[in-house]
């Protein structure tokens, strides 16, 4: 008993030391870009510009005795929707823009749940806003399977209105 | 035999005199005593970026005897918790995306600016917002050194059965001081301190009986309406935190509060209420704590 009293402690602190207080994870090379559903061939859409609107205070989250700074979550978003076989370039009626509103986590032992909510607005005018959720054990995971999720639904989305 | 009991009476009496006497260093602090400060910082913490449900990480002593049971125990811990967390966020899913548009941190900050009294606290008044939890700053060691500045930290969420949505502010004016070679390294010496909850219970529907119910009947109200309860929280818990410093004016109890009698589930809480609105009561808690909930 009295052995596990002090493991017990010393188990806590090893993990509290081990792991570093402020985790930067910039999105820019994000994985997996080309997993996940595609766009079909008919729908022709393209992107035009992908914004960061987050203010400087969502940058960061709290995730409970740690940070997680999340960093290029445009350049991510743009990757992972080329990957989904948005193109580059096309007709301005086809353009889509997309604005990257929050990105955020919260964390509950060493899990963390991820958050990211975009905006996604037409040459139409029709605007869409989703959201992409993941829980994984690791920062940089959670971001990137949550932004999967974000790009997953926003192709869902375009290509049941392309049919 | 009789000396020897009178001194030990004594002694007592002396050591209840002296611990009744000397002023509390946490917990709530009777208003009354505050000075009125020349310049004041009030630190506006705000972690919450959007609606959560209130979590705390399981006990790891779930553990067997010896390393090896720790260890099994810890990874039982971290699994059931990963759990916990996807089970939440699947429940908040829908109750988020129609408050997705929003900004409520802003908003509480620009409440907080106008809210709080110069008169009463200070007429100099510097607002530093801080988007993390005191426990984050302070395992970060990234807390600043003040004296005598408040520190207003506000949340949002849902308790874990969904049955209760809560905007909670827990409010102190401290002294920080930095204490070296000490484990833990700040040392807040509290003159203030209180927790004020403003609650939104969610209505007896026929026929909800489990947490997935219940958020789903959270999700199903209008987004225009749930917008509306947070908002109406943020801003009047912020309202109570000013009348709450500005030493309770003119509090009167009007009647012992029951809380089994208004909640679905019993809580063991009991207090007095200071004000009927006729759609809001203001109780006052046992421990001072200010609790506003909707009339029954």
């Amino acid at each position: 008993m009295k052995f596990q009293a002090i493991a017990l402690p010393t188990l806590l602190l090893v993990a509290a030391c081990a792991g570093t207080p402020d985790r930067y994870s910039a999105l820019s090379a994000v994985e997996h870009a080309e997993r996940g559903p595609r766009l079909a061939d008919s729908c022709g859409l393209w992107l035009g510009e992908v914004m960061d609107a987050r203010e400087d205070y969502r940058a960061t989250s709290d995730l409970g005795g740690r940070r997680a700074h999340v960093l290029d979550v445009d350049a991510g978003m743009r990757r992972l929707l080329h990957g989904a076989g948005l193109g580059d370039h096309g007709d301005e009626r086809d353009r889509i823009d997309i604005e990257v509103l929050s990105a955020h986590g919260s964390g509950l032992g060493i899990h963390i749940a991820f958050n990211v909510v975009v905006r996604a607005a037409s040459y139409r005018a029709d605007v869409s806003i989703v959201r992409g959720r993941a829980v994984r054990a690791s920062v940089p995971h959670a971001i990137a399977a949550a932004m999967a999720d974000a790009r997953d639904t926003l192709v869902r989305e375009w290509n049941l209105r392309c049919r | 035999m009789n000396r020897i009991l009178r001194a030990l009476v004594a002694t007592g009496f002396a050591v209840l005199v002296v611990a009744c006497a000397s002023k509390p260093h946490s917990g709530y602090v009777r208003h009354q005593n505050l000075p009125l400060f020349d310049r004041m910082v009030v630190e506006v913490r705000l972690p919450t970026e959007e609606v959560g449900v209130a979590m705390s990480p399981t006990y790891a002593g779930l553990a067997g005897p010896g390393l090896v049971g720790v260890a099994v125990g810890m990874a039982i811990a971290e699994t059931i918790d990963g759990i916990r967390l996807r089970r939440a966020e699947r429940r908040l899913a829908a109750i988020r995306d129609r408050l997705a548009e929003h900004d409520y941190r802003a908003l509480s900050l620009q409440l907080v600016k106008l809210n709080l009294d110069r008169g009463v606290l200070s007429p100099q008044m510097e607002f530093v917002p801080i988007y993390e939890s005191q426990a984050t700053s302070q395992a970060t060691n990234s807390l600043t050194t003040r004296r005598r500045f408040l520190v207003v930290e506000q949340e949002w969420y849902f308790l874990p059965d969904f049955r209760l949505f809560r905007v909670e502010i827990r409010a102190r004016i401290v002294d920080r001081i930095r204490r070296k070679g000490r484990s833990i390294p700040h040392w807040e010496n509290e003159l203030y301190a209180n927790i004020i909850q403003y609650e939104f219970p969610l209505p007896r529907i026929e026929g909800v009986y489990f947490a997935d119910e219940r958020a789903q009947a959270w999700s199903d109200m209008d987004a225009a309406d749930l917008d509306a309860m947070l908002r109406e929280g943020i801003a009047g818990s912020i309202e109570l935190l000013a009348y709450d410093l500005a030493g309770a004016p003119d509090e009167q109890i009007l009647r012992q509060y029951r809380a089994d009698a208004f909640l679905p589930v019993p809580e063991f809480l009991d207090g007095k209420i200071v004000r009927d609105d006729g759609r809001r009561l203001l109780v006052r808690n046992r421990d001072k704590s200010l609790r506003s909930i909707p009339v029954p």
